[in-house]
């Protein structure tokens, strides 16, 4: 496990940045925090890590539960499962071919229930001390992420300076 | 010319049928909002099993109200896209397979222009005019230029209005949808009680940005918090948010009216359509702006800002008189912006 204070919004850009450069097909991601907590901005700073040309647009997923982005590298599907009621509705938003082939980053991941793949890192961000735009970051990774949390901590750690 | 329009790229199974004298024949809508407002915010049911579920029911039935069988349509039309991808299947599937079947043409109708063109359904208003698109999904400025032509000068670049108000009212322990649970509290409520953020005011374009006004909400219940947040403080954050909401949007507006009078000289529509356009305060507050920069606001009666067949329906007609026809290979589009020349950044200042 590893925790992380964001002193602000540039620097939980960062952080997603450096999650960004770090991530391979078929790695998925559950983005956890309450509302406002700032997992949108995490997607939308991970997604534009991994563009090339100009910025796309990064909208909320809440209304449409998924946005999947073409992405150089891979396809990036990011959900927002907080209107999901039953697990099992998410295997008709596609989540096998986003497990299998995309990088997922998954917003309410409990909502899967044991559908959410084991293989995971999970980043919980809540309100940080010090400044309503500070976060505290926590960390966990599941299965082949537990041994890349190393290299993770090293590149954020390059992100920071 | 009639034509049959289906809706099915969310939470709402809906079909109409109208002709192009403005009539509508027959409309239905089955909407999973209200039978599941007992779960506070969630709407189940999005699969697109749902939608296929009430189809044929809804499209049988608004073909008996309207007294016609599929022989007397002129066209079918769909939303395929921008939406869930299983909703827009199902829709797209069943118009080109009445299509089909009928040797009728088919058309592929974004969901946002059917929004974009409801007015005209209800009254000759002439392109182009100025559009304010407010939904859960989708906020945006855009001028309606002529049908499949649209110039998009800012949208949200985060949350849409419609959900910084559901999400709001989440917070506040309200319940769903959130628009008309905040407007009504608001009333009882003091805005200067609490300091919110406006996000956007006073820069230059149209863009919108409204996730730090959620989060800054967030912020204000969990300083409030203890067992319970009295109801006198419930209803001041509800009238702090949605006065902010209506800061944002007259700053906003100002700014998309400006461009528009820039490239339209003298043309003086501005429409509002989308869910959020319910909301009276809001109504009020673009009201006035509208009136002070000299133009006019036309706003569609409520049933038919929200999601529906009706809009689809009529989207098809004017498609269908010019020609604007598509062939069944037409794959839906989950991501459809209504200007695709439009780069992604928007700010009003994407054209020259």
């Amino acid at each position: 496990m590893l925790e992380l204070d964001f002193a602000d919004l540039a620097a939980t850009e960062a952080f997603a940045r450096a999650v960004a450069g770090l991530v391979r097909r078929g790695d998925v991601i559950g983005l956890g925090g309450e509302l406002g907590a700032g997992k949108t901005t995490f997607a939308r700073a991970f997604i534009h890590a991994r563009q090339h040309g100009p910025a796309e647009e990064v909208p909320s997923p809440t209304f449409t539960l998924v946005q999947t982005y073409d992405l150089p590298d891979f396809a990036v599907w990011h959900f927002d499962l907080y209107r999901l009621a039953r697990a099992e509705d998410a295997l008709e938003l596609g989540i096998e071919d986003a497990f299998a082939e995309g990088v997922s980053l998954i917003e309410w991941p409990g909502r899967l229930g044991r559908w959410l793949p084991r293989d995971r890192l999970d980043i919980m961000l809540t309100q940080g001390a010090g400044g309503e735009s500070a976060r505290h970051g926590v960390l966990a990774g599941h299965g082949s992420w537990a041994a890349r949390m190393e290299t993770l901590a090293r590149l954020v750690l390059e992100a920071d300076a | 010319m009639i034509v049959l329009g289906i809706e099915s790229s969310c939470d709402e199974t809906a079909a109409a049928v109208v002709n192009d004298q403005r009539q509508i024949l027959a409309e239905c809508l089955h909407s999973q909002v209200a039978a599941h407002e007992p779960y506070g915010g969630i709407v189940p049911e999005i699969a697109a099993r749902a939608h296929l579920d009430y189809l044929d029911e809804i499209v049988a039935g608004v073909m008996a109200d309207a007294r016609l069988t599929f022989d007397d349509l002129d066209g079918v039309a769909a939303t395929a896209g921008p939406g869930l991808i299983g909703g827009l299947l199902v829709g797209t599937m069943t118009a080109k397979a009445i299509a089909a079947f009928h040797g009728l043409p088919f058309l592929a109708v974004n969901h946002l222009e059917g929004h974009a063109l409801s007015f005209r359904l209800l009254e000759d208003l002439d392109f182009p005019y100025l559009l304010l698109l407010v939904s859960g999904g989708h906020s945006q400025f855009v001028i309606v230029e002529g049908v499949g032509t649209y110039r998009l000068l800012g949208s949200t670049v985060d949350d849409a209005v419609g959900e910084a108000f559901d999400k709001t009212a989440k917070l506040l322990g309200l319940g769903y949808p959130g628009g008309p649970k905040i407007e009504e509290l608001a009333k009882q409520g003091n805005a200067k009680s609490f300091d919110l953020p406006r996000p956007m005011i006073g820069r230059k374009g149209c863009e919108l940005s409204l996730s730090g006004l959620k989060t800054a909400v967030r912020q204000t219940v969990a300083r409030l918090a203890g067992d319970s947040i009295p109801s006198g403080d419930l209803a001041n954050i509800a009238a702090a948010f949605q006065t902010a909401i209506g800061d944002v949007l007259v700053d906003r507006s100002g700014n998309a009216i400006r461009q528009f009078q820039a490239r339209y000289p003298g043309r003086e529509a501005f429409v509002i359509a989308g869910g959020v356009a319910a909301n009276q305060y809001l109504r009020t507050r673009l009201s006035e702006l509208v009136k002070g920069e000299g133009m006019r606001l036309h706003v569609p009666p409520q049933k038919l800002c929200t999601d529906n067949g009706t809009m689809i329906a009529w989207a098809g007609v004017e498609r269908l008189r010019l020609g604007l026809t598509d062939g069944f290979d037409f794959a839906v589009k989950p991501r459809w912006p209504l200007d695709p020349h439009a780069s992604s950044k928007g700010g009003g200042e994407v054209h020259s």
